[in-house]
């Protein structure tokens, strides 16, 4: 029989180290797997990984029961991770694409490629680009709160998405055409 | 071929096997963090213990300084009482003291001057 997740919270907010082990156990590779999407290190996304799951652990006391925890520790992984990117990278968040080019650009029902392969290819785009990809694609971020999380205006998190989206078409197109000549790929719609 | 709503799907399911010893790193960390909070409470407790022995200690020499102090205080107002007393009775008493000494002197140093 698990235990329910409220317990467990309780547990935690009382310091009981039992507890503090059932919450790691439970959510460990979830919010593992959030650190290896931003950070391209995994010695990075371990550290990163451990405190943040610390501030969860200590700032636990903070979690009023309002809205999903999940969602709460979520947000406390990706804000460690974008502290961890602007005190160690260089993002280059500058490019920013005319507004009028934006607007036919992003469109939330373009095609892309399976899940596990964008996790693949994210590895090889800029820090800048996979952040901002990682933030408005799984995230679901709005651009205004992109901005401000990384400090940059509307325009440019929307031109770096865009950037990142060709990138990612880009990596595809020389894999298939190392691969697979033949195989034509409707990510070039995008 | 995925649209982004179902690629933020795919990602709430995404896990990654976390490495092994980060519980080990992490529990550590903890370990310190209730250290440290149990090294700060010792020491706010043992700086009120220490506020509060001064003060039993301040308030234990000031109630034994009152003991002493008051009949020392007591009999030198008793002593100022009496010696107003005997002003009042005979205020001329001293004046005579005096003048007997001047006389005394005053003849001493005639008979001198006589020689």
């Amino acid at each position: 029989m698990s235990i329910q997740i409220q317990d467990i919270i309780q547990a935690c907010k009382s310091q009981k180290p039992d507890g503090q082990k059932i919450l790691y156990e439970r959510y460990k590779d979830t919010l593992y797997a959030i650190c290896t999407r931003y950070l391209k290190s995994s010695a990075d996304a371990e550290d990163v990984f451990i405190e943040s799951f610390y501030k969860i652990l200590t700032k636990i006391d903070t979690y009023k029961g309002e809205g999903n925890f999940e969602g709460w520790m979520r947000r406390i992984v990706v804000n460690e991770c974008l502290m961890f990117l602007r005190k160690n990278t260089n993002l280059h968040l500058t490019i920013a694409i005319p507004e009028t080019d934006i607007a036919d650009e992003i469109n939330d029902n373009d095609e892309l490629e399976s899940f596990e392969e964008i996790i693949k290819i994210l590895d090889e785009l800029p820090a800048g680009y996979r952040t901002v990809f990682n933030l408005y694609v799984f995230e679901d971020y709005k651009h205004r709160e992109i901005a401000d999380m990384l400090g940059i205006s509307i325009n440019t998190s929307k031109s770096q998405l865009i950037l990142a989206k060709k990138r990612i078409l880009d990596i595809i197109k020389k894999k298939e055409s190392l691969t697979f000549p033949q195989f034509n790929h409707s990510i070039n719609n995008i | 071929m995925k649209n982004i709503n179902d690629l933020r799907s795919f990602s709430l399911k995404h896990r990654v096997a976390a490495p092994e010893n980060a519980w080990m790193r992490l529990e550590s960390k903890l370990e310190n963090a209730r250290d440290k909070r149990k090294i700060s409470k010792f020491k706010y407790v043992s700086v009120a213990a220490v506020m509060l022995a001064v003060a039993a200690i301040t308030a234990l020499l000031l109630s034994q300084r009152d003991l002493i102090s008051t009949p020392a205080d007591s009999s030198e107002m008793y002593s100022l009482q009496i010696l107003e007393s005997d002003q009042l009775l005979s205020p001329g008493i001293y004046e005579i003291d005096k003048l007997r000494t001047l006389k005394s002197r005053y003849d001493g140093l005639s008979s001198n001057t006589k020689m």
